[in-house]
């Protein structure tokens, strides 16, 4: 690596792509979430989101053992505002509940009508 | 590299990178520096004509669809100057043909010094657009699914029976090819067929149908898929078609080159590398304005990476915000497992699999001396 370890908080703050986890694997859920029934992460989690950001509504589709989170903003963000809220409601997700965590949003349908004709439904 | 290969026109590689030749940007992005992508894989519309069953545009649908007009993409062309853009494919979630920004966007380009390479059907590309801006583009590809016109027609439009789209294409590629000799051009003509497992009696007849094209050449891809396999894609497939794709290859001549795409091909789905480093050099945009890393993250599901939408924002404050470099930074960390969290085989793999290898040491990016590949600025 160009950078030294001691530089690497700096360089993550300031400057371009941090590139010293080509090798690290992601981090897995722990027991504690694995363990939990589907309810209660649902639960967890509405009651941490809620905690992050009140004025928000959002809602927990889905919450799978893998870490995987699947959410719905019923709210209005701005496209500017919505990645970076995105992520760091997932980093606080993931601090205060399960460093295992991804949020992702519902997934959309095509909403062109001529493709839909194919009959292609988007999974989630 | 090796993967290229030579045409009257020079050396072509669509098997591969062309990174070697941008080692200034390489050495920048090692040290830690924010770079420009050096290509910008975009469209000017979401809209499309066809329906083609292979099409990766019907899992890209963002929170919003923004109209993209004229002023926006000449601002747009602008920044692209300013933060090292050097070359732009019409490609990714539309048909940009469709767009009354086409003409002006692709001259616009040109007089920036931008290149320009364009990916269509070919529907809506009569002489009367097409001589505006062959003689400024460096590539054009017509997707062709198929050599016969009953299963072109049933792969990219309603059924077998709608032949006519298939005689509106080959008329305005025959158009294209004519007017490049008779101009003497240095645009290269190609067309292209996503090879999906069903389509594999389609192999041979697309490459006779681009030698009798007298096309430069004519490519056979993978067909990507997201990470739920809404499209169905079976990789394991791929292997018993090997042979026929030899066959088409052998089809080859002087003057039309076949070409298998056989890394990806072969790649059966799944990357080597968990971090995603290519967006950075190879940036994609939607056709719905949306700025995200790559075409794989343009669905609402992923909003997290959705960075901003140029048509409410300059791009250069884009490029220059912590958004942009917070979701290229989320992709190269532990967070981000590209084998899982995303589709297959998108079109930044090529470069994400050299810079991963480069950056692990595993097979280290050199700079390339001679003489540049052709369209070298499309990585």
């Amino acid at each position: 690596m160009v950078l030294s370890n001691a530089n690497k908080m700096e360089f993550q703050m300031n400057k371009g792509i941090n590139l010293s986890y080509s090798n690290t694997d992601s981090p897995s859920t722990g027991l504690s979430w694995v363990n939990m029934t589907r309810d209660k992460r649902v639960s967890l989690l509405e009651n941490s989101i809620k905690l992050f950001s009140p004025e928000i509504d959002i809602n927990v589709i889905d919450a799978q053992e893998n870490g995987q989170v699947s959410i719905l903003i019923k709210s209005s963000i701005e496209i500017n505002d919505r990645g970076a809220f995105l992520l760091n409601l997932e980093d606080h997700l993931k601090s205060t509940i399960d460093i295992g965590i991804n949020i992702w949003h519902e997934a959309l349908g095509d909403k062109s009508s001529l493709r839909n004709l194919r009959g292609i439904e988007v999974l989630s | 590299m090796s993967d290229s290969v030579m045409t009257n026109d020079g050396e072509l590689i669509l098997d591969s990178h062309k990174l070697s030749h941008h080692m200034d940007r390489v050495n920048a992005w090692e040290n830690g520096e924010r770079i420009g992508p050096v290509t910008v894989d975009m469209s000017l519309t979401r809209a499309c004509g066809a329906m083609c069953s292979f099409c990766y545009a019907m899992m890209q649908e963002p929170q919003e669809r923004r109209g993209i007009k004229t002023d926006h993409i000449l601002h747009l062309l602008d920044d692209f100057a300013e933060v090292g853009v050097k070359g732009v494919s019409l490609v990714s979630d539309g048909e940009s043909t469709l767009s009354k920004s086409y003409v002006p966007f692709i001259q616009h380009a040109a007089s920036l010094g931008i290149n320009i390479g364009n990916a269509t059907n070919g529907w809506e590309w009569g002489p009367e657009k097409s001589e505006q801006v062959l003689p400024h583009m460096s590539w054009i590809r017509f997707t062709v699914a198929a050599g016969t016109p009953e299963r072109y027609a049933e792969i990219m439009y309603k059924g077998p029976e709608h032949t006519e789209v298939f005689d509106k294409a080959m008329k305005n590629i025959r158009h294209a090819v004519a007017y490049k000799k008779k101009h003497n051009l240095s645009v290269t003509l190609g067309i292209q067929m996503v090879l999906m497992p069903e389509f594999e009696d389609e192999i041979i007849p697309f490459a006779k149908l681009g030698v009798e094209l007298g096309v430069d050449y004519a490519v056979i891809k993978h067909c990507s898929d997201d990470e739920y396999q809404t499209l169905g894609i079976d990789y394991s497939k791929y292997e018993a078609m090997y042979e026929l794709l030899d066959q088409a290859e052998a089809l080859s001549t002087s003057k039309t080159k076949i070409i298998v795409k056989w890394d990806k091909i072969k790649d059966k789905g799944k990357p080597s590398y968990k971090r995603f480093y290519g967006p950075a050099f190879l940036l994609q945009i939607s056709g719905s304005g949306l700025v995200a890393p790559s075409g794989m993250f343009f669905n609402a599901r992923y909003s997290k990476l959705h960075i901003g939408n140029f048509t409410n924002e300059r791009f250069i404050d884009i490029f220059n915000s912590e958004r942009y470099w917070r979701a290229m930074n989320y992709l190269a960390s532990p967070s981000f497992d590209a084998q899982t969290m995303m589709g297959t085989l998108p079109i930044q793999h090529y470069v994400s699999t050299a810079l991963d290898n480069h950056i692990k040491g595993t097979n280290k990016i050199q700079g390339a001396n001679g003489k540049k590949p052709l369209h070298v600025n499309f990585l």
